[in-house]
């Protein structure tokens, strides 16, 4: 049975990231100090291509390191705005000892969002780190208000992965 | 040439089609038929008949899928934390790059285990 990482994980490894970045690489069960990520993926914003849009991709793109941290909170409890905290300064530290532009953290979870997380989350604007947080029962996603934040939903399309999910698969 | 009656033609027009068919299998599987044959303790990756890489599974703690430059999956299996790897190109092989993954995982994990294991029995 699939879960909603494996299902996220399967559509970046297609590419579906590429208009942002092109991840490249994809660990699960990822463990940075005490901190296990279900899924980190690394790349960068150039992407390779062929041809013409390698050449575009040369020309005109940046090539900065970035990555995407999904972690699954699922059967773990409500979410708290704490435990956003402690994931995102882990990625912070990622961050700066892998001298990433950016990265994405998305974290799941099956508990209905608090009016307190997502607050926290709509508030959330350091450049550095966008946040999605989505509730894989009832497809419900909020994301941070900052660049990085908004592609999780625009060019990643979270929801529509998740809305993809089929009930057996959402687990 | 003696290929200007149409039977004749016909004869070497039906022989050459299954005749190139042949040779260019027999070129592929010599050449570039990638197979990767592997168990509990060890892996192989043969290219035609050649062995191109080959390891214990133990000597490696991380496993990743890494996509290349023409987004192809294959599987790259570390000695250390962003240390020397090496590949396994599965894409070649037509495996589910996440299915082969958890695999290799799993036999990772159970080769850790058991070594450690046996680091205690020694100390013991």
């Amino acid at each position: 049975m699939k879960s909603a990482v494996d299902v996220i994980e399967r559509e970046l490894i297609r590419g579906r990231a590429r208009w942002v970045a092109d991840l490249t690489e994809f660990f699960r069960d990822y463990k940075v100090m005490d901190t296990t990520f279900n899924l980190y993926a690394r790349g960068k914003t150039r992407n390779k291509g062929l041809f013409l849009s390698r050449f575009f991709a040369s020309t005109v793109l940046p090539n900065y390191a970035v990555s995407l941290l999904c972690a699954d909170e699922s059967g773990r409890g409500a979410l708290t705005t704490e435990k956003i905290r402690q994931r995102a300064d882990v990625v912070f530290r990622i961050i700066s000892e892998e001298n990433l532009r950016w990265a994405w953290l998305i974290i799941l979870t099956d508990f209905r969002l608090t009016p307190t997380v997502v607050s926290f989350i709509e508030r959330y604007d350091r450049r550095e780190l966008g946040i999605g947080i989505a509730n894989v029962s009832s497809r419900q996603a909020v994301f941070s208000n900052n660049q990085v934040g908004r592609s999780i939903r625009s060019r990643l399309g979270l929801e529509k992965l998740l809305g993809g999910l089929t009930h057996g698969e959402a687990n | 040439l003696g290929i200007q009656t149409g039977f004749t033609r016909l004869l070497v027009l039906s022989l050459s089609f299954p005749l190139g068919f042949l040779i260019g299998r027999f070129v592929y599987f010599r050449r570039s038929h990638v197979e990767i044959v592997y168990d509990d303790l060890s892996f192989q990756v043969f290219k035609g008949h050649k062995p191109k890489v080959s390891g214990s599974w133990k000597s490696f703690r991380l496993v990743s899928i890494a996509v290349d430059g023409y987004g192809r999956p294959d599987l790259r299996l570390y000695k250390s934390v962003d240390g020397d790897f090496v590949e396994l190109p599965i894409s070649r092989v037509g495996v589910s790059p996440q299915a082969f993954r958890d695999q290799v995982r799993k036999i990772l994990s159970s080769a850790r285990s058991s070594s450690i294991n046996l680091q205690v029995a020694e100390a013991a």
